[in-house]
């Protein structure tokens, strides 16, 4: 007591709870000495040893005088004398102070009676260990102290031991439920309340005045008690059949008396009845609580996961297996303008309208959650959306199929709103479209206006001036070459690009670019080898103008990458409605460590940045973004300083 | 030479248009100058040109705005008109409008030459 330093033994709360607990005690184990039959000193039922437990369970140590004032003077006032009486205390405290003990250290304290695992080590600990204490050193006292008749010595342990397993069971659950008072009763509750232990107790008088001494009668009572007021209710109502049944079998009537030699061994049974009653409905209560726990810890793992689905900025939809409509979201609701109630239950096809781009309906196959249950695999769709009141929006779906043991049962759409990124990606491509009309205007004027001078019409020109005049000329088409480069980048970057596709001679298609490369290909003496396939015209189907910027770029490569008196071999065949393009020269080739880059965007092999410094580094790159947008493909092999070849596909009809 | 046809310039770009207006009367063509779609409407109509030469981004009215409008009129309904201009045919208005309206060629200006501006001229007016 002296470690605790907050204690103070001249506390008034202090000595006045000593005072009540010394007086609760003492009056209780009158009560139930009066009771006692075999020994003065050992009775049936011992209400103390719950009080004892309870007490010490909640107030800990510095009220242990209080148990054993109680306890002595009880004892010394009964039968014995002060050293007898004394013993017998030491071994009441001394019982309270193991069962409190044991139920902290064992059966989660004051939480004992929430858990069935805890009431059944209660019913252990409490029950039976700590009154074995009590019983043992009070019979020992009696026997010592030679208050104990010849032969009694077994009887009068097991009816103290009884008597205080009852206590322990009937009382200490009552005091422990009760301790803190925190309910707050409405009328309805305290007219059922009140109901119910009138209903206890004229069943406990039918019983136990041996009206229908059928014991078990009592139980469904006792479990309305526990199913509608927990382990508070059940406590009470244990009790007040308790006192109604010890009452009854002391006068003699009810169930247990009839087959019993004496009150003493009919008390016996009762405390046997009365405790494993005790114990049964601390079970069902026990169950009760964690089943409540259960659910409040559901409702509010559900609170979550709502609170979670609601704040989710996309709207959700969730179906079961034929499609009709379990689930929405508050996204869903705002995004559609469906209510909730009004969609749960329908088909998704009733009231999901889909429309492509040109405003024509997607049909119920292609519907991403249709594809999605077909193929167990998750789908996306873009297209618009019809809200409630008719109007259209453009609208990002995922659907996902819901999968359990390898069986459909639902499905899950995600509706992402992309009114936003339309808005931008028309913005890119009138940007794009402005852009390239404010480029091409002034290089246009240049070009024009160099070709108006070099025009003999306009009047002649000396050779320097038309020295001058050429290099103007041969400038500003690179810088038109640049532009336009740039601007198709930039398109196939915003998706502006789309395929106009028209039917092309290929060996003429391919001829005209070459005749473009003209000039070089006679300035470095180059040898150009051509094949296209044998026999017949070939004609094909493919947007001219991109397959131009292809073969374009990688004949200029070849021929501005090769050495003068190189060789470039230029091959364009259709094989099953794929073209292929092969570009070979046997010029500087890739250095080995770069090939991995030569498709980045800007990006220039080292050894040819010297051999052309005006070269970009976008030609490679610009092919394989048009080759993406057409469904086509490039690969490569070189060797410094040796050869390179490309290779296009291209898929065409 | 003779004049063979009156060519009408619906340009904003005063610089283009001189450079067209020169190459072409060298040629001797008789050339007419407009600086956006409304004066070139209103000229068209009045002056009745063998041919248009018809820029698209222009102010007051654009090139396809006015073509639409050309178009309605009976005359104009045949007019054989160019378009010359530095916006690439890939956008939805101005492909349907091209459907539409039925110019007898669709150029780039910085794909063509002056030289085959003439050509397609030539041909347009043979």
């Amino acid at each position: 007591m002296g470690r605790d330093k907050k204690f103070n033994f001249f506390n008034w709360r202090y000595i006045l709870q000593i005072a009540i607990i010394t007086v609760v005690y003492y009056i209780s184990a009158k009560l139930g000495l009066i009771l006692a039959f075999v020994n003065p000193s050992a009775t049936a039922i011992w209400p103390p040893t719950g009080i004892a437990i309870a007490v010490l369970l909640f107030l800990g140590k510095p009220i242990l005088p209080a148990i054993f004032l109680g306890a002595f003077l009880a004892n010394v006032t009964t039968a014995g004398s002060v050293i007898t009486s004394i013993f017998i205390a030491t071994g009441n405290t001394l019982e309270g102070w193991l069962g409190a003990y044991l139920i902290k250290r064992f059966a989660k304290g004051k939480k004992v009676l929430q858990d069935v695992d805890t009431v059944l080590r209660f019913t252990f600990l409490a029950g039976m260990i700590a009154p074995s204490i009590s019983a043992t050193i009070g019979v020992l006292t009696l026997h010592w102290g030679g208050l104990l008749m010849t032969g009694a010595f077994g009887q009068t342990w097991l009816t103290w031991w009884l008597g205080d397993f009852g206590g322990a069971l009937i009382v200490a659950p009552l005091i422990i439920n009760w301790w803190e008072l925190k309910e707050k009763l409405d009328w309805r509750k305290v007219a059922e309340v009140v109901v119910m232990f009138i209903s206890i107790a004229v069943i406990g008088e039918v019983i136990f005045q041996g009206f229908f001494p059928f014991a078990y009668a009592a139980i469904p009572v006792l479990l309305w008690a526990v199913f509608r007021f927990g382990q508070r209710g059940g406590s009470a109502a244990v009790i007040l059949l308790a006192a109604i049944a010890v009452y009854h079998t002391l006068n003699g009537t009810g169930p247990f008396v009839e087959f019993s030699r004496s009150i003493n061994s009919a008390l016996i049974l009762l405390q046997i009845y009365l405790s494993t009653t005790s114990v049964t409905m601390m079970v069902v209560g026990a169950t009760l609580f964690q089943r409540k726990l259960v659910e409040e810890k559901l409702a509010h793992e559900k609170a979550e996961d709502d609170a979670l689905l609601a704040s989710i900025g996309d709207g959700i939809l969730a179906t079961d297996r034929e499609g009709r409509i379990i689930l929405v979201n508050q996204a869903f609701e705002t995004l559609l303008g469906w209510k909730r109630a009004e969609v749960i239950g329908k088909s998704t096809v009733q009231i999901l309208v889909m429309q492509n781009d040109k405003g024509a309906y997607i049909p119920s196959e292609e519907r991403p959650l249709k594809q999605a249950m077909g193929t167990k695999q998750r789908k996306f769709l873009t297209c618009y959306l019809m809200r409630k009141d008719g109007t259209k929006f453009p609208v990002m779906i995922v659907a996902t199929p819901v999968i359990l043991d390898g069986e459909i049962v639902g499905g899950i759409k995600i509706f992402h709103d992309i009114t936003k990124e339309k808005e931008v990606d028309k913005a890119k491509t009138e940007f794009v479209l402005l852009a390239s009309h404010q480029l091409r205007t002034p290089l246009s004027i240049v070009r024009w206006y160099v070709e108006l001078l070099g025009n003999k019409k306009t009047g002649d020109l000396n050779t320097k001036q038309k020295k001058y005049l050429k290099e103007i000329g041969k400038a500003s088409s690179r810088m038109s070459a640049l532009a336009e480069t740039l601007l198709m980048i930039s398109r196939l970057e915003a998706g502006g690009v789309t395929l106009k596709t028209e039917n092309i001679d290929l060996k003429s298609f391919v001829g005209r670019v070459l005749t473009e490369l003209g000039p070089q290909v006679k300035e470095k003496e180059l040898l150009i080898k051509e094949q296209y396939n044998q026999g017949k015209r070939v004609s094909l189907v493919t947007d001219p103008k991109l397959l131009n910027v292809i073969l374009q770029n990688l004949l200029s490569n070849a021929v501005k990458y090769t050495k003068p008196q190189g060789h470039v071999w230029v091959s364009a065949t259709v094989v099953n409605k794929e073209l292929i393009i092969k570009v070979k020269d046997d010029g500087y080739g890739i250095p080995e460590n770069e090939k991995s880059k030569i498709f980045t965007k800007m990006y220039r092999a080292s050894n040819i940045s010297e051999v052309d410094p005006q070269g970009n580094g976008l030609g490679l790159y610009m092919i394989k973004s048009i080759l993406t947008k057409m469904g086509g493909s490039i690969e490569f092999e070189s060797e410094e300083n040796k050869r390179s070849t490309f290779t296009v596909s291209l898929p065409v009809s | 030479m003779g004049t063979k046809g009156k060519i009408l310039i619906i340009e904003d770009e005063e610089a283009i248009s001189k450079a067209l207006a020169d190459a072409l009367t060298t040629q001797g063509f008789e050339v007419i100058m407009a600086k956006n779609g409304e004066e070139g409407l209103k000229t068209a109509l009045t002056v009745r040109p063998g041919l248009i030469l018809l820029d698209i981004l222009m102010p007051k009215m654009n090139g396809l705005a006015m073509m639409d409008k050309l178009r309605a009129d009976a005359w104009g309904k045949t007019v054989p008109i160019i378009i010359l201009t530095n916006v690439s045919p890939d956008s939805n208005s101005v492909l349907n409008s091209v459907a539409a309206n039925q110019p007898a060629f669709y150029l780039v200006k910085s794909e063509v030459t002056l030289e085959g501006i003439i050509e397609k001229v030539r041909e347009v007016l043979k």
